[in-house]
């Protein structure tokens, strides 16, 4: 989090892209900075992999620039490429070959001089912690230690931006944080990290600047605490009432406090500003007595996923049928 | 990036992932080919359709042309005509055919007046179209009685028909058909190989290759590469197999190195097009359905397990635009008749060399345009 460079590693203008009638990304613009750990998140489906795709020049954006460290990503691909280095989502390692030959297969295709290579494969597998094993099969590697390989392979060509398609998917708390610390480890040491997502809390903890995005549109950009902000609101409520009395809880807030509330699976969430805040516990009592059975009743300042539902009207879901744009069209049209 | 080095690079990658299975490559090939040289042995081959006849008729009577068009009517013979005896003799003995029916010039009268070369393959069908080929002669000749060493072991004596057996190369059916299990076993490896190419897709391997500054059109050519190497191991395994059961390469050591060049022209083909189908399908289970309904029919077309002639009319053109078949009749010239006539050679591979240009341009192109 240091470093922070006013310099744009990244610039993307006006990006579009078409399949058939889908508009999988929609007029998005942003800019990162040098040094800076930038979110891209969404819910599946919302045209976080194909942004990243079109900035590897795996897919030709519709419409709209792309411009990686100032050199136009469509004239120039291949010197953008080695300024870049992804992760993706899936664990992709070379299953029948060993982490030692994975590493070097890359070093190869990034034409690292062979003097080189041996060097660099040695540093690889000491930062992903699998010197023991280098001689065994990828394949029957655990996934934490699949993903640090295919970590410390994206790593190998030290590129300056590190480009993360949801790292941490799939992994267990334990290898989760250890790739948090380890994103932040590689951040301090200078590297600008791109980071898609869709978990809020990650988001939060991590990122420098966030951008939301939905449908391939681009809701909101800004700092997490920016973000948190333009909810306007100082609190969240959340009550889970009887199930026979949803409907008479939701209708008494409206009637009796003006708060406008929206029924999320059991839970029905409001956000109120300061002038309700106060009333959390008036709010509380009225509802006991009217007879109405309250299971659980909490107050917390919004969370990214507050502001998603209201950025979104949804909390994070999948969307099965923009899926095509996304991870799905990637592998193949 | 250049792509030679890229090429280079990921061709160490798949002969990596080939050593990583070598023990069930190898034992793959290995029972594939031994089976059906088992197979094939004990096989007269009596699944045939048509023995295949070259004529050559020396006599140009009226009666002469009734004699042959009266054997082409039978629906088991399929006939050919040949200007040069020496010609004819060349492909029975490359066993691109079971009989050479000689009409000599004093035909219907003379004794003998037709001359009769036969392959000692395929005995069963050989004796039943000896007799058709006699009983036809028969009815053009004054002559009453004939006789056949082979057919009827009797006393009588037809001094119209006179029939020679020829010695093949060897006598037996598994040799004819190893030419055929060579390929076979070449186009397997190879399909396998550009299969895969789908799996990787999937998986996403592939991706994890594009988003590094390589030429896409690598990604192809690694393969064709790799699939020389493990092309040029089976060949091995597949000689040793023939080895084994008795099956010599009739033109010997050199021999041997004109069946790497031949299996290596014949698996750019068929990689590619395996490539192709990898391209048009979108997953595994359909990929492989539709390659093994291609390789089956590509094998079956090839001449490689019964003479192109034998099959019907209408499919023998099929085997023309066949690559196999220019492969296979290479092998054949190499392993059986042990002598590789400069007009083959010339014809089967430039034609094997075409099909490998088409189809690697063709796959490249498809294979470029799937990946934007």
């Amino acid at each position: 989090m240091v470093a922070m460079g006013s310099r744009n590693m990244v610039e993307v203008q006006n990006l579009v892209k078409r399949f058939g009638s889908l508009t999988a990304v929609d007029h998005v613009s942003f800019q990162i900075h040098e040094g800076e750990i930038f979110g891209i998140l969404g819910p599946n489906g919302a045209g976080k992999t194909t942004i990243i795709n079109m900035l590897f020049n795996l897919l030709m954006p519709t419409s709209g620039k792309i411009r990686v460290s100032g050199i136009d990503i469509s004239e120039e691909p291949f010197r953008v490429k080695r300024l870049l280095g992804l992760m993706t989502q899936e664990t992709i390692v070379e299953a029948d070959l060993t982490a030692r030959e994975n590493l070097r297969l890359f070093c190869k295709l990034y034409e690292i001089p062979s003097q080189e290579i041996d060097k660099r494969v040695q540093q690889g597998l000491e930062d992903a912690g699998l010197v023991e094993f280098a001689d065994q099969r990828a394949g029957t590697f655990s996934g934490g230690m699949q993903r640090r390989l295919g970590l410390v392979r994206a790593l190998i060509q030290e590129p300056k931006i590190l480009v993360l398609d949801e790292p941490t998917s799939g992994l267990d708390i334990q290898n989760r944080n250890t790739m948090h610390n380890r994103i932040r480890e590689l951040n301090r040491k200078g590297a600008t990290i791109i980071l898609t997502t869709q978990y809020l809390e990650e988001a939060d903890i991590l990122c420098d600047r966030i951008a939301i995005i939905d449908h391939g549109k681009m809701v909101a950009i800004g700092t997490p605490l920016q973000i948190k902000e333009t909810t306007g609101s100082e609190k969240v409520l959340e009550l889970v009432v009887g199930a026979q009395d949803t409907q008479r809880a939701i209708s008494m807030l409206k009637s009796k406090f003006g708060i406008s509330s929206v029924l999320q699976g059991d839970m029905i969430v409001a956000l109120l500003d300061r002038k309700h805040e106060r009333e959390f516990t008036r709010i509380s009592k009225m509802l006991d007595s009217s007879g109405i059975t309250v299971v659980s009743r909490s107050m917390h300042p919004p969370t990214l996923n507050d502001v998603f539902v209201k950025l979104t009207g949804a909390r994070m879901r999948d969307r099965t049928g923009a899926m095509r744009g996304g991870q799905a069209s990637v592998r193949w049209k | 990036m250049g792509i030679v080095s890229s090429s280079l690079a990921l061709c160490e990658r798949e002969l990596l992932i080939f050593k990583a299975n070598l023990a069930l490559n190898l034992a793959r090939t290995f029972f594939i080919s031994a089976v059906y040289i088992l197979l094939f042995s004990y096989i007269g081959g009596s699944a045939i359709i048509n023995v295949p006849v070259v004529a050559v008729n020396y006599a140009n009577t009226p009666q002469s042309f009734q004699f042959l068009s009266s054997l082409a009517l039978q629906q088991s013979i399929s006939i050919i005509q040949s200007t040069s005896q020496f010609q004819a003799m060349q492909m029975l003995q490359a066993g691109k055919v079971s009989f050479v029916v000689v009409v000599l010039p004093g035909f219907p009268s003379s004794v003998p007046s037709v001359q009769v070369y036969y392959s000692n393959v395929q005995s069963t069908v050989t004796s039943f179209a000896l007799s058709v080929i006699q009983e036809r002669a028969e009815a053009f000749t004054i002559a009453q009685s004939f006789q056949s060493k082979f057919f009827l072991p009797s006393s009588d004596i037809s001094p119209s028909v006179l029939s020679t057996r020829v010695n093949v190369a060897s006598g037996a059916y598994k040799d004819f058909v190893f030419p055929g299990i060579i390929a076979m076993v070449i186009i397997f490896s190879s399909v396998f190989s550009g299969i895969t190419i789908i799996t990787d897709r999937l998986g996403g391997n592939i991706k994890s290759f594009l988003v590094t500054p390589i030429n896409k059109g690598a990604i192809l050519l690694s393969r064709i590469l790799s699939c020389f190497v493990q092309t040029a191991i089976y060949i091995v395994v597949v000689l040793f197999v023939g080895e084994v059961s008795g099956i010599h390469v009739a033109m010997g050591a050199i021999g041997v190195i004109w069946v790497f060049l031949i299996g290596l022209m014949l698996s750019i083909s068929f990689t590619s097009i395996a490539a192709i189908i990898a391209s048009r399908t979108k997953d595994v289970q359909s990929a492989t359905l539709v390659s093994q309904l291609v390789v089956i029919w590509f094998w079956l077309l090839s001449g490689g397990i019964f003479p192109i002639l034998s099959l019907p009319s209408w499919l023998q053109g099929f085997s023309i635009i066949d690559p196999m078949t220019y492969a296979t009749d290479a092998l054949r010239n190499v392993v059986l008749l042990g002598s590789f006539p400069l007009s083959s050679i010339a014809i089967d591979f430039a034609i094997l060399a075409l099909s490998g240009v088409i189809t690697t341009a063709l796959s490249i192109m498809l294979f470029k345009s799937r990946l934007e």
